[in-house]
């Protein structure tokens, strides 16, 4: 009955929707609080004739703080023992440092080693060189906001831009070479170029695009591609894991070859005229690697406010900071108190 | 109030606090003691203590099905429609702001055959941020292939989850739409044993079948998929007769379709929640198939009973800090009022606490 009837005055409220209680039992606390204004038989001087005596409006309301500092007290530990909440708030953060993006290739093709000759060593996948190298990446710079996107056929964002480190690692544990054996890298591209739209441009953007081969672009794609590049002010580093058979982009093309025949040379063609900071990193080896996360590194930002959401906002603390100023007042009138008569 | 007013009260400072010293030694003192304690614990809260202890913790292991058949909008939420996709996301974040912390989450997206593993377990509460945002983020576009063997995929993240934890339980959103119609001779077999991963298969959408809509660019409904556009038989395994003898006895179905009963369905192109289908593979697995009504059952379901996992965890000890805050105060109280008519029993069983100071004094 009871709990009917407060049903609609909760809900009005917002609980359950906007708040909510992690325990409801402390509230039977709360009742303790009329102890201190009921009770009698304090420590008393008695005395012939009370009627006598001036009446103290000091004392008075001094007897009056010491009985709401007591029921304040219980009443907030009460409600902190409840542990209110605020569900699914936001909190101001403040960012400096470049924004990353990380375009990871999880295309079937990074399963194979970079030589097919040579010890277990030697041959370790692609993806594994790479997820070890972005590892190396995501634990330096501390203050760079982080994110990936990972793509094969279709790009998956996996953790969005934010400064949790931990969670990058843990999506770049996720990774394994699978999908498909297509590698849509404007899509992948696309998707984490997305990723800065509806923020201010306050600084080094960058994409890291971590992929073993190229991919034909329409030119439509191209066109594309290009704009969001320029709207979004991003600059791309390409870490291109080269394949024994693959081709190298530091030599130009022979004569008279056919540039299709080279889809990597072709895209490197493509970002060449992107008219934003380029870079490509050719990663033989797992060392060549080294060099581009120190690039990134040392990319700089303004500081950014940005809102990211919390699991819960624990208002519990506001409750004992009360209960902590109730008990240094209680403290500090026992101090007033007479403990001998002092005529 | 004046100058010299305060003077005075600053003299007569020392004579107040002589409070402090007069009751060493006496019962009576547990007054004082009560409320340095008291202080002292709740200064201590200020500080957010914590510490390892043995705490009851959830581990999830979400996985989504991401194919076009969860795009269907046969959900209702504040008279708007909702396609099932939107509602298994919000089930999940609302599962996870209810999981303590501690708890560890995984995210999976189901397509085609397999279930991708999007990020290994994570603490929820530090990671909240990226894991609310990250599946917020799903969507039917980032599937990387079209069909949708739902067996497969759900056999294969009951693989994966054990390799994620120890004590990871799966829950696993799909509407069990088949797509195309599967032989079901050729259907795989699961693998483990039913019950070795705990967990719940959720059906999203309703029983009555639904058309699939085709979404554009932005997500607006650009058209539905039509019967003429769906493979409507399966077309996968091998005839049942290969014999040359019964060919001769004109049994020509060699080369026809080999789907369930070789006849064209009907309803290829609707979707509805399939819950016999989905009841069947809970049964084979050992998963509790529920069905999805509103999106805050699924914390319910996360957080309820025998999904609990132990594990020594980052625990508030302010709580318990608290709680002896309170039996203090309570002391404190009882001492305060020790000659109160209420408090007669307590007087008799402690008499020191009686205050008698007044009377020998005066």
């Amino acid at each position: 009955m009871w709990s009917e009837a407060t049903q609609p005055w909760l809900l009005a409220s917002g609980y359950g929707e906007h708040w909510g209680l992690t325990q409801g039992w402390p509230l039977i606390l709360l009742p303790l609080a009329i102890l201190p204004w009921v009770l009698h038989g304090q420590m008393n001087f008695p005395h012939p004739a009370l009627q006598g005596l001036p009446e103290d409006a000091l004392s008075a309301w001094l007897d009056r703080l010491w009985k709401i500092a007591l029921s304040l007290l219980i009443l907030s530990l009460a409600l902190a023992l409840t542990g209110p909440y605020l569900k699914s708030s936001y909190v101001e953060k403040v960012g400096r440092g470049a924004h990353v993006m990380i375009v990871l290739d999880r295309s079937a093709s990074m399963n194979e080693p970079f030589v097919k000759k040579g010890d277990a060593q030697a041959r370790e996948p692609k993806m594994k060189v790479a997820r070890n190298v972005l590892k190396t990446l995501v634990a330096q710079g501390h203050d760079d906001l982080m994110g990936m996107v990972t793509f094969s056929t279709s790009p998956i964002l996996a953790a969005p831009l934010g400064n949790d480190r931990g969670y990058v690692q843990a999506a770049l544990d996720a990774t394994e070479a699978g999908g498909m054996g297509f590698t849509a890298v404007a899509r992948g591209l696309g998707m984490a170029l997305d990723y800065f739209a509806d923020q201010p441009v306050t600084g080094a953007r960058a994409m890291v695009l971590v992929s073993d081969g190229g991919a034909h672009l329409d030119g439509k794609t191209q066109d594309m591609l290009r704009a969001m590049f320029m709207r979004q002010q991003a600059s791309l580093y390409w870490i291109y894991l080269r394949s024994e058979s693959g081709v190298s982009l530091k030599q130009s093309l022979a004569e008279g070859e056919n540039i299709d025949a080279y889809p990597e040379y072709a895209l490197h063609e493509y970002f060449q005229t992107l008219n934003v900071p380029y870079r490509v990193y050719e990663a033989e080896n797992p060392e060549a690697v080294m060099a581009a996360v120190r690039d990134i590194s040392k990319l700089k930002n303004k500081p950014t406010r940005y809102l990211e959401p919390v699991s819960r906002q624990d208002l519990s603390q506001y409750a004992y900071a009360l209960a902590w100023l109730a008990s240094v007042l209680l403290l500090a009138l026992y101090g007033l108190e007479l403990k001998r008569w002092q005529a | 109030m004046p100058a010299g007013g305060f003077k005075a009260w600053v003299d007569r400072l020392p004579a107040w606090l002589h409070g402090w010293a007069s009751e060493a030694g006496q019962p009576v003192a547990w007054r004082k003691h009560c409320l340095w304690l008291l202080t002292l614990l709740l200064t201590v809260i200020l500080f957010k203590p914590h510490a390892m202890l043995p705490n009851r913790v959830y581990d999830w292991y979400f996985v989504v099905d991401i194919t076009q058949s969860m795009n269907v909008p046969d959900y209702q939420a504040a008279a708007k429609s909702v396609s099932r996709l939107e509602m298994a996301k919000q089930s999940i974040r609302k599962t996870l702001s209810a999981l303590p912390c501690g708890s560890q989450v995984a995210l999976g997206m189901f397509t085609e055959r397999n279930v991708v593993n999007v990020v290994e377990p994570v603490e929820v509460c530090s990671h909240f941020a990226a894991l609310d945002q990250t599946v917020a983020s799903m969507d039917w576009r980032m599937a990387w292939a079209a069909d949708s063997f739902i067996a497969h995929g759900l056999y294969n993240a009951l693989e994966q989850t054990p390799q994620l934890g120890k004590q990871m339980r799966l829950m696993f959103f799909t509407d069990g739409q088949q797509a195309p119609p599967a032989n079901p001779k050729y259907m795989p077999g699961y693998a483990g044993k039913a019950g070795d991963v705990q967990g719940y298969l959720v059906g999203m959408g309703k029983p009555t079948p639904s058309k699939i809509p085709k979404l554009d660019e932005k997500n607006a409904v650009a058209g539905y998929w039509e019967q003429e556009e769906v493979q409507r038989f399966g077309n996968f395994g091998m005839a049942e007769t290969l014999s040359v003898l019964a060919m001769e006895n004109r049994q020509l179905d060699r080369n026809a379709g080999h789907g369930p009963g070789n006849a064209l369905l009907e309803n290829a192109h609707l979707s509805a929640l399939d819950a016999q289908n989905l009841q069947r593979l809970a049964n084979i697995t050992g998963l509790s198939f529920v069905r999805l009504d509103t999106a805050g059952q699924g914390s319910d379901w996360a957080t309820g009973l025998g999904m609990t996992a132990w594990r020594w965890a980052e625990t508030d000890l302010r709580p318990w800090l608290a709680g002896l805050a309170c039996l203090t105060w309570l002391v404190y109280l009882v001492l305060t009022f020790a000659n109160s008519r209420y408090l007669v029993f307590f007087s008799k069983a402690w008499p020191g606490a009686r205050q008698k100071h007044g009377a020998r004094n005066a």
